[in-house]
């Protein structure tokens, strides 16, 4: 699914000297993999050079077949629409929109998506999945955190993407309700048959994750 | 396209406060200089169009404004009176067709017009319901006048002393309203008009009282208790009305005189040069001219006045429309972590400010078309009083 | 095409003129509705028709049955007077009507201005009644100006000079017509002329003070009363005749109408005999105002140079039979 060799990152001087140096990193198809570690130690860096917002100073990423180190802005941009699913560590729902315009937004704002009725029956289909299909009229603020989890995930996996990139998915809940998003996160994953890759600092529910990588030692690491 | 005017519209839906005060400051930002624009415009046209439409107006020696505010506008009702001896000079030239108008008494805010038939036939004035005056003590109503009265065909208007300027020897006299004038977006509609004999009456000159019993045996009339006099003209007592006094010295405000052509306006114009005379002829035109330089000058400041504020205006926008991106980067983050390109960021801006100004230009107009229907009302009684 | 009136109506106006330069009309083709002339006695409405001819409509808004002097027009009958093109004024306050009700001035023509300080004013006015017709006074001035014939010639011009502005297409016709009733006038002006000389300042009764401008101009020597011819006066007013006679010692007796039997029985005790000199203020029931005067000077001729007997053409009518004939249409 992803294949990174001889990777090396760095943020321009003014941002400090941090630098990611990542020599090999794999990651199955279907594979779940939570990643660890202390702040600034460069998890977040991480799903950024595999999403292609940040490109690398050297080496290769491939994700799904594909090299996204060698891609034009565009190329990259689609790529992230149809091929990566985000959930974002605050969630970024929109207050003005209601569940189901949340649900839809990538295919409002990328003319790469079209919004046909198959994506709208999708959209119920996974709201019932999730247990929310009768809110989907209302305004997110109207939801709980809970449910706003879910919206964000219906939200990455409505695209039916490759990979899921998930930054703290639940960060914000208490530990009942962590462990459901889990879940919902995974049955939904597993439906879509999509990897997922989450950084964490939840160590109970790391168990969950079919690998983990520390980050406080990951300059060691090797996948 | 269609997707990022429904954002948007939800977008402005979903702030909606703050998006109607945009829309209205945006609106009257720019209306305001159209309207005043539009306003003093059209205030120039009517003002002008009713002066072309008034040739001359011969008057008692006072102030040319005045005289001309009192003949086309019925303000200034205390204006100095003439009388009908100048009226029967003007009409036996047979230069001008004459009018003489009696502008002085206020009725609940209306003035009451002491007119001719002729008047009415000059200014292409018909009655939209009833009839036109027939007897004294009949009125038709400007459209306005009507409205604001509230009073239709048939209804009856007390003059008593106490609605008038002139609180004394006034006759209270109930006029009949027989009609109500088309509307004609010029000051006749404010104005209540009645036959210039009615207005006589109620200024004390003519009357209706019951007969004398009956005539001395020598013929001479009993100077008995005074009979009781009618304050309504009904069919049964119209004949007891009578004036008394000579008629050419009867009063009228101003008599509107229509020269046949230019030789006759040259002569008649010729009758007033001698400035001893007690009355005296204006031309309309010159002095609605004259007093629209001078607003004209006014306007003129007023303009760079507005370029200032419209400065400032553009300043303030700008600013407001930079915060409002700053409210929205962490949206925009996210959309552009979501997929969006740049153009697409840009085309979800303009498409929601394209909306709000789509929305401050239809209200914008909205507070043009407000101003210039307030216009009439108004900006004309502003002359008027 | 739509109706002619059209044609001068402002609306028509732009229409018409490039009608006329297209089909280079002559101005006529304009005014080619008749002039509607609405008159306030019946003398001003025998001028109009004689003047205008075919070409002039005119309306004499007063029922067939009432002096035109003391009418008063109702609403609907001011209405229909408004619409006319002309308003033919006697003037001299014959319309007392004329100060109670709304008529466009500028449609006015007072016939008699041109002789204004040559009225006639009344002093010696009283107010008294006729029967159920209510009080009427002579006050003022006297209005019966047309039995002076120079009197009503100088209308006549009036008339014709307005008919000319309203219509000019019209001048013609009116000009050649008024030269006609000029000539006609003069006649009676004349041959009035002659039998007032020919009654050389012999005494005369009138049973009502109309007959001012006739007496002025034709040097006659006329004293009044204020009868009806279809009511019997008192005796106190018969007390008064003899009276007036013993130091007036008339043998004539000038009528509006011919009086009642009655009456004619009691003035031949008198030795007055009645005689018919209608002033035609009013539509006769037959013959017309020029006719009448004719008939008038006729009357005083014969009278002038024959016997005491009653001096008329008709029968009596009382004041209170209808007419005979139909009453004029005066109004919608």
């Amino acid at each position: 699914m992803i294949r990174i060799e001889g990777l090396q990152f760095r943020y321009p001087a003014a941002e400090g000297d941090f630098t990611l140096r990542i020599p090999r990193f794999d990651l199955k198809t279907g594979e779940r993999l939570a990643i660890t570690g202390p702040s600034g130690t460069g998890k977040t860096t991480l799903l950024k050079l595999i999403a292609g917002i940040e490109p690398p100073l050297e080496g290769s990423i491939w994700v799904d077949g594909q090299a996204v180190h060698a891609m034009s802005d565009s190329a990259r941009r689609r790529f992230r629409i149809t091929r990566l699913g985000f959930i974002f560590q605050d969630l970024q729902l929109l207050e003005y929109l209601d569940m189901a315009d949340n649900i839809l937004h990538p295919y409002r704002i990328n003319p790469a998506l079209k919004l046909s009725p198959a994506v709208r029956q999708r959209l119920r289909q996974l709201a019932a999945d999730i247990g929310l299909e009768h809110k989907l009229g209302q305004p997110v603020t109207a939801l709980s955190q809970g449910e706003r989890q879910r919206v964000a995930i219906c939200r990455a996996v409505l695209t039916q993407p490759a990979l899921v990139l998930a930054d703290e998915p639940t960060a914000s809940l208490d530990p009942d309700n962590k462990l459901k998003i889990l879940d919902v996160l995974f049955r939904t994953l597993d439906r879509e048959s999509a990897s997922l890759i989450a950084v964490t600092h939840d160590h109970e529910l790391l168990g969950r994750f079919d690998r983990v990588i520390d980050f406080s030692d990951y300059h060691h690491a090797q996948a | 396209m269609r997707q990022d005017f429904y954002l948007a519209w939800r977008h402005l839906r979903h702030y909606r406060i703050r998006s109607l005060v945009l829309i209205a400051c945006l609106s009257l930002m720019g209306a305001l200089p159209i309207a005043m624009h539009v306003l003093l415009d059209q205030g120039e046209s009517k003002l002008l169009a009713r002066a072309r439409a008034t040739p001359l107006v011969v008057g008692a020696r006072a102030s040319g404004l005045d005289l001309t505010l009192n003949a086309l506008y019925f303000g200034n009702p205390d204006l100095p009176r003439t009388t009908m001896a100048e009226f029967d000079r003007v009409d036996d030239s047979s230069w001008a067709l004459a009018l003489p108008i009696y502008s002085r008494f206020v009725v609940k805010g209306q003035p009451l017009v002491g007119i001719t038939l002729d008047y009415l036939d000059y200014r292409q004035l018909t009655v939209d319901q009833g009839e036109t005056l027939t007897t004294l003590g009949d009125a038709v109503l400007g459209a306005n006048a009507a409205t604001a009265l509230g009073l239709k065909v048939g209804d009856r208007l007390l003059t008593t002393p106490g609605n008038l300027f002139d609180l004394a020897g006034i006759y209270p006299l109930k006029l009949r309203i027989t009609g109500i004038l088309g509307r004609r977006d010029n000051p006749d509609d404010q104005a209540i008009f009645i036959d210039l004999k009615t207005a006589w009456i109620i200024e004390g000159l003519g009357h209706g009282h019951e007969a004398p019993v009956s005539p001395g045996k020598n013929g001479a009339r009993p100077a008995t208790a005074s009979p009781v006099t009618f304050t309504e003209v009904t069919p049964d007592n119209v004949a007891s009305f009578h004036f008394h006094g000579d008629p050419a010295t009867y009063p009228i405000s101003a008599v509107i005189a229509v020269p046949k052509d230019t030789r006759a306006s040259t002569l008649l114009r010729g009758r007033y040069l001698d400035d001893t005379q007690p009355d005296q002829l204006v031309v309309p035109l010159e002095i609605t001219r004259h007093l629209l330089d001078n607003i004209f000058r006014i306007r003129d400041l007023f303009d760079l006045v507005l370029a200032l504020v419209g400065i400032a205006t553009l300043l303030a926008l700008s600013l407001v429309f930079w915060l409002s991106l700053r409210m929205r980067r962490e949206e925009m983050r996210t959309l552009f972590l979501l997929g969006s390109s740049r153009l697409t960021l840009l085309r979800l801006i303009l498409a929601e400010s394209l909306l709000l100004g789509l929305a401050s230009l239809a209200l914008g107009f909205f507070w043009v078309r407000l101003a210039q229907q307030g216009l009439n009302e108004s900006t004309l009684r502003f002359f008027m009083h | 095409m739509t109706h002619p009136r059209l044609w001068i109506r402002p609306e028509g106006r732009l229409a018409t003129l490039l009608l006329c330069l297209s089909l280079s009309l002559p101005a006529q083709a304009i005014e080619y509705a008749p002039l509607t002339i609405t008159a306030s006695n019946y003398p001003l409405a025998y001028f109009a028709e004689r003047l205008g001819g075919a070409q002039v409509r005119v309306e004499l808004p007063v029922p067939n049955d009432e002096d035109p002097a003391y009418w008063q027009p109702d609403a609907p009958t001011i209405q229909a007077m408004q619409k006319a093109d002309l308003i033919a004024l006697n003037g001299a306050d014959y319309e007392k009507w004329l100060n109670r009700v709304s008529l466009p001035h500028s449609k006015w023509v007072d016939t008699s201005a041109a002789f204004k300080s040559r009225y006639l004013v009344i002093k010696d006015a009283v107010t008294h009644s006729h029967g159920g017709n209510g009080m009427h006074s002579h006050d003022g001035t006297a209005s019966t100006t047309w039995l002076d014939f120079t009197q009503a010639a100088q209308q006549v011009d009036a008339l014709a000079a307005a008919m000319i502005r309203t219509r000019p297409a019209l001048r013609s016709t009116i000009e050649h017509n008024r030269a006609a009733l000029d000539a006609d006038l003069m006649r009676l002006d004349a041959d009035m002329k002659q039998v007032a000389g020919a009654l050389a300042g012999q005494a005369l009764m009138a049973s009502h003070p109309v007959y001012q401008y006739l007496e002025r101009r034709y040097g006659l020597n006329l004293k009044s009363v204020h009868w009806e011819p279809g009511e019997m006066p008192p005796a106190s007013e018969w007390t008064a005749l003899r009276q007036t006679l013993s130091a007036h010692p008339a043998r004539l007796m000038l009528w509006e109408e011919m009086p009642s039997t009655e009456i004619q029985a009691t003035l031949a005790e008198l030795k007055l005999r009645p005689l018919d000199f209608r002033p035609c203020a009013n539509r006769p029931v037959s013959g017309d105002w020029l006719s009448i005067m004719r008939a008038n000077i006729a009357h005083l001729q014969e009278a002038s140079t024959s016997s005491p007997e009653p001096i008329r053409k008709k029968s009596v009518r009382a004041k209170s039979t209808p007419p005979k004939t139909p009453a004029r249409k005066h109004g919608p």
